[in-house]
């Protein structure tokens, strides 16, 4: 394929490049702790033994696990606004979509974890005389933690590469920002190429440390 | 437990379901319930929001600074001066232009919006002031067409951006050739980077960019010298909006005739086309 790359562009729109790797590490960072949060006070609903506790988190898990995240992002934006009257600009939506949908599916990792130490071992730490504080902080987590990591890591990496979605309404992140430089530049190759290098260079480093944390649990 | 996650899953859906039926009513309601007086707001806040989209020379956004340029946002912006009016902007997309201004996210669409038939259902146009060209790219050596009408064969197939001008006129002129039409969000490049990597023969766009891709892609060049067609571009505002459409109407109109419409853009190199008009005199 004769395709003359030029990647002097990059150059002289590095600030708009940086720009919107910092959205993109900015939108990550608020939609890891917020869907995390989330999505382990939905874990703790659902095994709570009050029913509307319990009901409530399966229906928000079952919705947000369920909605494509692209149309989720989309229904925020546009159509919230007609329904409520309530309007949102664009990084707030795409915070409390990734958000949601970290939420439903950390939920059901954090479950399965906490689920996966047996009855057993809390009451026989019951009877020992331990505390539920005392019983969740040295038996359940410890050994749910193990469990927890492998998927949970999975998932964070997932929203990292799920940001560039927030692009479809509007949010500046790394893609949009790619998208406007190549609209006044025509270099899209050279521009996308880019974009891909930069997702590789925040996932990498993260995955490893991820699974360095996954040997040390 | 099992039966019960079942039973919740039923409930689930049968909510879905409603929720769905109820929307599809509620939402033309919705829509059509705003009857606040826009333009009289607009002059109390002294601020008109603008939604704009991406499209150098008419709206350029600067990818370092974010601030915003092209010969469409001048001409707004010397409306907006002439009326007392600070601008606020928000950012929209083609595909989502007509949802941000239903949704009051912004007062008008500012951008080179075709006004087509079905778009004019869901919001209101100004009168067009200008004709973009369309025009496409094809690899360098090809010289199988002279008219686009030669286009239209079985084994050419032709890369177009949903929605846009070119897929409609695609599907309706050229029925033969083989479509790949690409997704709204796509930059606007995206059917020529498929000419130049071999994905389509050839890829249609308005001439503009077709223009300036094929300066900086030797791969490639223009498909014709000169457009094959043109679309009228007009500015977008909320159906109700009537008055706001005629202070922004009656704005154009200003610039056009003291010649600072055709000024800026020829400040920005724009390749659109604007009417000749002939006057004379009454009494003649």
């Amino acid at each position: 394929m004769n395709y003359t790359w030029n990647f002097n562009v990059i150059a002289e729109y590095k600030t708009a490049i940086l720009n919107g790797t910092m959205l993109t590490l900015e939108l990550t960072f608020f939609s890891l702790i917020f869907g995390t949060i989330l999505g382990f006070l939905l874990a703790l609903a659902k095994i709570s033994k009050n029913k509307l506790l319990k009901y409530s988190a399966i229906i928000f898990i079952e919705i947000f696990t369920g909605l494509p995240l692209l149309v989720l992002l989309v229904w925020l934006y546009y159509a919230l606004p007609i329904f409520t009257g309530f309007r949102i600009s664009a990084l707030p939506t795409a915070v409390i979509g990734l958000s949601l949908n970290l939420a439903g599916f950390a939920a059901e990792i954090f479950r399965a974890g906490i689920q996966s130490v047996p009855k057993g071992q809390t009451e026989a730490s019951l009877t020992l005389g331990l505390t539920k504080f005392q019983i969740i902080r040295r038996i359940v987590v410890p050994q749910a933690t193990k469990l927890i990591i492998p998927p949970l890591s999975g998932r964070y990496v997932e929203t990292i590469k799920l940001t560039s979605l927030s692009s479809v309404i509007s949010v500046d992140e790394l893609l949009h920002s790619g998208q406007n430089l190549i609209s006044v530049s025509f270099r899209p190759l050279e521009i996308y190429t880019v974009i891909a290098g930069i997702y590789l260079i925040i996932i990498i480093p993260l995955t490893l440390v991820l699974k360095k944390l996954e040997k040390k649990y | 437990m099992n039966k019960k996650i079942s039973l919740a899953a039923i409930v689930l859906s049968v909510l879905a379901v409603i929720i769905a039926l109820w929307s599809v009513n509620k939402l033309p309601a919705a829509i059509s319930s705003q009857k606040e007086d826009t333009l009289a707001r607009i002059l109390k806040t002294n601020t008109l929001t603008i939604c704009y989209a991406t499209w150098p020379p008419s709206v350029i956004k600067d990818p370092n600074t974010g601030e915003l340029s092209g010969f469409l946002i001048d001409a707004i912006k010397r409306i907006a001066e002439d009326a007392s009016l600070k601008l606020a902007y928000v950012e929209s997309s083609w595909g989502g232009f007509a949802a941000d201004i239903n949704t009051g996210k912004c007062d008008a669409g500012v951008a080179g919006f075709y006004p087509m038939i079905n778009r004019s259902t869901a919001v209101a146009f100004t009168q067009p002031f200008y004709f973009a060209g369309n025009n496409g790219v094809v690899k360098s050596g090809d010289n199988r067409f002279k008219k686009i009408q030669d286009l239209n064969r079985a084994d050419i197939k032709i890369a177009v951006i949903q929605g846009e001008y070119a897929d409609t006129y695609a599907k309706k002129y050229l029925p033969k050739a083989q479509l790949l039409v690409l997704e709204s969000s796509a930059d606007n490049t995206a059917p020529l980077v498929a000419v130049s990597a071999g994905q389509a023969d050839v890829g249609l766009i308005m001439a503009d960019v077709t223009k300036g891709y094929a300066k900086t892609h030797l791969e490639v060049r223009e498909l014709f010298a000169e457009p094959y067609s043109v679309t009228p571009i007009s500015w977008a505002t909320r159906q109700a909006d009537q008055q706001l459409l005629n202070f922004l109407t009656n704005g154009i109109n200003y610039l056009e005739s003291t010649g600072e419409l055709d000024a800026l853009a020829k400040k920005y190199n724009s390749t659109w086309f604007t009417e000749k008009k002939n006057y004379q005199l009454l009494a003649q």
